[in-house]
């Protein structure tokens, strides 16, 4: 199910499962990806919540700990083999344009 | 626009789904220095201030619930959320969430655009939806209704009162409107679902077509209030008066009730909300409808017996009886039919006005007291029709005479005992009880007697 869903995500997606590879805030997500990809691609706090909220849904993350209103999440393995396709697939593309570029 | 302690009040009525329209109405407040606190309904409220740049953001979340005033459960996750994003919860109306900020270049709380399209959809669709289907209910009903009255015959248009031309112009007018608004989201909807799909930013209307698109609604609904009263009024007065009244009591019913259940409903729970909703509700709703109904009552049993008196005789038990008596007013009475009165007179007179666009009718009734030789009870009611216009004279009378659902006999020696045009019976083909109306033709003037007798012999006594 949760495979179908996500067969294909959005860059969005790919940096909130990616910072959850450790073990991580909410919250603090929109502003990381902000920073590590230098304002190129921007979450809203809605937008993300929404993830968070399907992720979780879907069995993709998993809650660590609450924190009064604060939640932390960490992959599991459904959203580990999710990342890693995704991180092929993007992987095989960069691959294919490199022949043209250089 | 109203004031107090600081606070102001205006009115804007505008789309839920037109939240480009909302944010930009909201920051131009704030630059004036007035800065939204809470709406209710199509009123919002005004903190007055020193004039900022703000920028607004109406946000849909689908975890809230359309009774919530304040925020609660994941509601409360989600503006921690927006918090940290650096934007300031204002207030919660539902499934809409007011937040505010004073960055320069704030980050949207909803990126993902197709989502804010989706949730937009999801929070919009059943409201705008609500008046074309009240529109089709009240449309079934009253084209079921017209339809059986063409049945028999083509020119029953002409029997058409003032009121059946107010429900139609309501009908077409309300029809409109919903369509128009229906029409309006299905457009700003599929626009903006082929628009994301083409990878083009969302749009949404701005605050100056949205005014205009406001006023546009709000005169045609101006224009079916003043219609409504006027052909409530040309229909009859009193009957124009008993709309207007029922009207402003369901108004002041339903602000009473808001009033007193709408107070501090912020600090009140989502189930408490819930609650006082569908109760007040139902209850002024109940409250309405049976007020309505005393005060239609009322105006009906005092429109009775208006040129009538009352007699008071002993029986020849010795109990004391009271009898209305008297029809000095009314222009055709049984006597007119050819009855001997008895000497206890009429039982019971009344009369009725309605108007049509093409005739004035006036409805009588006659009941008559069973005299010393009889048992019987004889009643008459006739319908009194004045025509200002012999065309449509002609095309009413010969409606009649031609309606297929009748078997028309002439009765000439009445036709000239009342010195009349024409005198006809009528007699239903498919009524198997005593439905025989007899039709009087004078000069743009006819009367349609209903002679309520309880079998044949009892009528042939009464027009004989």
């Amino acid at each position: 199910m949760a495979r179908k869903k996500f067969q294909t995500i959005t860059e969005q997606m790919y940096y909130v499962l990616l910072f959850l590879i450790e073990e991580g805030c909410g919250v603090d997500i929109s502003e990381q990806v902000k920073d590590i990809t230098s304002g190129e691609v921007i979450i809203g706090p809605g937008t993300l919540y929404t993830l968070l909220a399907d992720f979780e849904k879907e069995g993709l993350i998993t809650a660590t700990k609450t924190e009064g209103r604060k939640k932390s999440y960490i992959i599991t393995e459904a959203g580990k083999n999710i990342l890693r396709n995704e991180y092929e697939r993007l992987q095989k593309q960069v691959e294919i344009s490199r022949k043209f570029f250089e | 626009m109203s004031e107090s302690k600081g606070i102001v009040r205006r009115f804007f009525p505008i789309a839920c789904y037109e939240i480009a329209a909302i944010e930009e109405y909201l920051s131009g407040m704030a630059r004036k220095g007035f800065f939204v606190i809470h709406r209710k309904g199509f009123f919002w409220y005004f903190k007055k201030g020193t004039p900022k740049n703000i920028t607004y953001y109406v946000d849909i979340f689908d975890g809230a619930s359309w009774f919530d005033t304040r925020a609660e459960g994941k509601t409360l996750d989600y503006m921690e959320y927006c918090r940290s994003a650096g934007w300031n919860y204002i207030f919660t109306d539902g499934k809409y969430q007011f937040f505010c900020t004073e960055k320069e270049e704030p980050v949207a709380i909803e990126t993902d655009q197709k989502q804010r399209l989706k949730m937009i959809n999801k929070a919009s669709i059943s409201r705008r939806v609500i008046l074309p289907v009240i529109w089709m209910v009240y449309g079934i009903l009253f084209v079921s209704m017209f339809v059986g009255r063409f049945k028999y015959n083509k020119d029953a248009w002409l029997d058409f009162t003032y009121l059946d031309i107010d429900v139609i112009a309501v009908w077409t007018v309300l029809g409109l409107i919903g369509f128009m608004t229906f029409i309006n989201y299905i457009i700003f909807y599929l626009r903006n679902r082929i628009r994301l799909k083409q990878g083009k930013p969302f749009v949404a209307g701005t605050l100056r077509q949205v005014k205009r698109k406001v006023t546009i609604y709000y005169i045609s609904l101006g224009l079916v209030l003043v219609l409504n009263a006027a052909i409530a009024f040309m229909s009859s007065i009193r009957f124009g008066l008993v709309i207007l009244l029922i009207i402003a009591l369901v108004i002041s019913i339903s602000f009473l009730v808001s009033a007193i259940f709408g107070k501090n409903r912020e600090k009140h729970s989502r189930s408490y909300n819930k609650t006082v909703i569908v109760v007040s509700s139902l209850g002024g709703l109940a409250a309405s409808m049976v007020i309505a109904s005393l005060i239609i009552f009322s105006v009906i049993a005092t429109s009775m017996n208006r040129h009538s008196k009352s007699v008071i005789y002993k029986d020849k038990d010795g109990n004391e009886v009271t009898w209305i008596i008297g029809a000095d007013k009314i222009p055709f009475t049984l006597e007119d039919a050819g009855y001997r009165i008895s000497e206890k007179g009429y039982r019971d007179t009344s009369e009725y006005t309605q108007k049509s666009i093409f005739y004035t009718d006036k409805s009588y009734s006659d009941s008559l007291y069973p005299g010393p030789d009889s048992d019987a009870e004889y009643a008459i009611y006739y319908d009194k029709y004045t025509f200002g216009n012999s065309y449509f004279f002609e095309k009413w009378v010969n409606k009649y005479l031609s309606d297929r659902s009748y078997t028309v006999t002439k009765l000439d020696d009445l036709k000239q005992q009342w010195k009349a045009k024409e005198v006809c019976l009528l007699k239903a083909k498919d009524v198997k009880e005593d439905s025989d109306q007899v039709l009087v033709v004078y000069d743009r003037k006819c009367y349609l007697l209903s002679a309520n007798l309880q079998n044949q012999s009892q009528l042939r006594k009464v027009l004989d």
